[in-house]
């Protein structure tokens, strides 16, 4: 019976992740920044480690321009579903990914499900 | 074989997390060397779909970070009864998720239960790992200073 029931759970549980698989983000405690690097001329490297998980996976980042700035997303995006990115994700192994993105340093917001924080 | 830690982790716990948020995995520590056992799905990136075969990955989690762990001394006959379990063939599923399979094999090896029973009977590592933090606050564990052997139940769940 447990079992129904989890199985019912989940059949509603994957209607809603389907229907916004493409916009999940993650809170801010689920990326560790390990590294900015800004050396090269308007481009900022960010390496990162997403929160390990077994039904999810972050292929990479949204960018949205807002004035001035631009807002960086990661996305999370569930097994079995592919997600739409605007950079996709380089695997550097050992959990940490790289994605280099257009735009200098002191332009960028990291956007979270829980709120936006300034690279710099 | 002697000498040889199993611990449990999550990388969740409590109910601010997500429903279906996190990892639990299992390690074994032995002569210091440590080593990472997950139960993954076959459509995860991070796996290689291996078919029928056991979604049993080794190593997965090497670079992660727990934030709920406990540790278990294993006598000899739990170690071997421990490496039988690793060579099963198990299936990732939504009823047997990564969280299901660390708290049944550390039932069934040492027979502590560490319950991952959340809502509806769905395992998930944020109970998971709730349930781990709880056991630790009434009796802590670390790899160093791991619970003793209590008994060996070799149930027969996989047998």
């Amino acid at each position: 019976m447990r079992k129904i029931l989890a199985m019912s759970m989940l059949f509603y549980l994957s209607l809603f992740l389907a229907a916004c698989g493409e916009t999940m983000s993650y809170q801010t405690s689920a990326i560790d920044i390990v590294n900015v690097d800004s050396s090269k001329s308007n481009v900022t490297e960010i390496i990162y480690q997403p929160l390990l998980e077994s039904m999810y996976y972050c292929p990479g980042v949204t960018l949205k321009v807002s004035g001035t700035r631009v807002k960086v997303a990661f996305v999370r995006c569930e097994i079995g579903q592919e997600c739409k990115v605007d950079v996709k994700a380089e695997d550097l192994k050992g959990g940490h990914w790289k994605v280099s993105v257009v735009h200098p340093i002191n332009e960028i917001d990291l956007k979270f499900s829980d709120g936006e924080k300034r690279l710099q | 074989m002697g000498n040889m830690v199993l611990g449990i982790h999550s990388n969740v716990a409590g109910d601010s997390k997500g429903y279906t948020a996190g990892h639990a995995w299992l390690t074994i520590t032995h002569k210091g060397q440590t080593k990472h056992y997950g139960l993954w799905p076959d459509a995860h990136p991070k796996t290689l779909d291996n078919g029928d075969g056991s979604d049993i990955r080794i190593g997965l989690e090497a670079s992660d970070k727990a934030v709920a762990s406990r540790y278990y001394k294993l006598s000899d006959a739990q170690a071997k009864h421990f490496n039988s379990l690793m060579k099963s063939v198990v299936a990732w599923r939504y009823t047997n998720t990564c969280a299901s399979w660390a708290s049944d094999i550390v039932l069934d090896v040492v027979g502590e239960d560490v319950d991952a029973d959340d809502w509806v009977g769905f395992e998930t590592p944020r109970e998971l790992g709730k349930s781990i933090l709880d056991l630790e606050a009434k009796q802590p564990t670390s790899v160093s200073s791991p619970r003793p052997v209590r008994h060996n139940p070799a149930s027969s769940l996989w047998n």
